[in-house]
């Protein structure tokens, strides 16, 4: 089974609707910064000039047409704002990427405002909840993969006991994440 | 001993230089894989969905990146045959810290003779340094050679100047064009 990548997910996300919405859900500040550098760097983002950070729905609006990236001190304000300006961005051909605290004020005002639900269906992303592993699945799948547990098989790969290359270095490096405690 | 004299403070002072790379450039650390991947697309070396693959795993606070991506293959290189390119990064996203970091290229030359070049950052979430010290095993080093198992296994200590600007050195190897920082005067000047 191939599981599609957050970043996967999130083009899929930006081109499900060209010129549409999708909403990103940052777990902390310090991943908000991390997932805007990485929503930003999508190729999408390079087209029309280029994606602007703004923080309000009025400065998304004068952005014009080029990828904005919403970044809204106030969630709520925010939420209703692009709730009750739909119209104003349907001639838009790049997207528009909302960010919102999860479970924080404008997430959980999302489904009692059903024209942005609407507008975002099937472009909510959560990259970070994405990226997560399943440690026990995947240790599994490691098994099923690699015939001993990552523990066992990292202990050979340090040992030099297991061929050197490109393919080998990165099943170290995943046997390594599923060492985690 | 004075300092001018301590075979040591090379290594020492490089090895401190080393350790501050990794609270550099983290969160942004996708992003130039991508668009260094996202070149190599654009002048026909990669596949078009490469930089999309390039992509992360999660558990606790650890971070791992290009492990799905794994070796790809590079095609139309002047001088390689054949060749695969691997990138790889394990970081703490808590802290912002790069713990490792791996990108080489393994090919084979038109006489058939197999080459590989690597820049590595030791892992330092491990308990014990790798290798007997700062001068022989730097934290950031490269190597240039037939392949893993031939001996011996020469490693060059590195630059202190981050991840991004280390696969930049690896991809100027082997796509000369890609050169981030080109001569503009002569070297008198």
């Amino acid at each position: 089974m191939i599981v599609p990548t957050p970043t996967q997910v999130l083009v899929n996300a930006l081109e499900r609707d060209r010129g549409g919405l999708a909403i990103v859900i940052w777990p902390s500040l310090e991943l908000r910064a991390w997932l805007i550098d990485e929503v930003a760097a999508l190729p999408a983002m390079a087209e029309g000039g280029g994606a602007v950070v703004v923080k309000t729905v009025d400065d998304a609006l004068s952005a014009g047409d080029r990828p904005v990236l919403l970044v809204p001190e106030d969630e709520r304000v925010a939420v209703d704002d692009l709730d009750g300006s739909r119209d104003q961005f349907a001639e838009r051909s790049y997207p528009l990427v909302l960010f919102l605290y999860r479970d924080g004020d404008g997430e959980r005002l999302l489904p009692f405002r059903p024209s942005l639900a609407s507008w975002a269906r099937g472009s909510r992303v959560d990259p970070d909840q994405l990226a997560e592993v399943d440690l026990d699945a995947e240790r599994k799948r490691f098994f099923a993969e690699v015939g001993e547990p990552p523990m066992t098989w990292l202990e050979k790969w340090h040992a030099r006991q297991v061929p050197r290359d490109g393919a080998g270095y990165a099943r170290a490096y995943w046997a390594e994440l599923l060492c985690q405690p | 001993m004075s300092a001018v004299t301590d075979p040591a403070r090379p290594w020492r002072e490089l090895h401190e230089a080393h350790r501050a790379t990794r609270e550099r450039d983290v969160a942004e650390l996708k992003g130039a894989v991508q668009r260094r991947l996202d070149m190599l697309v654009k002048r026909g070396h990669l596949a078009p969905e490469t930089p999309y693959r390039f992509s992360e795993k999660a558990a606790g606070g650890i971070l791992v990146l290009g492990e799905q991506m794994g070796a790809v293959g590079l095609d139309n290189l002047a001088d390689l045959t054949e060749a695969k390119l691997t990138v790889l990064a394990k970081l703490d996203r808590r802290r912002r810290l790069l713990h490792q970091f791996t990108a080489m290229v393994e090919g084979t030359a038109p006489d058939g003779v197999p080459w590989m070049a690597a820049v590595h950052l030791d892992d330092d979430s491990v308990e014990q340094h790798a290798g007997t010290g700062a001068c022989g095993h730097a934290s950031w080093h490269c190597h240039v050679g037939r392949g893993w198992e031939y001996r011996p296994e020469v490693r060059v200590p590195f630059p202190a100047v981050g991840a991004p600007a280390a696969l930049d050195w690896l991809l100027t190897q082997i796509v000369a064009e890609h050169e981030p920082a080109p001569w503009l005067a002569s070297p008198a000047t």
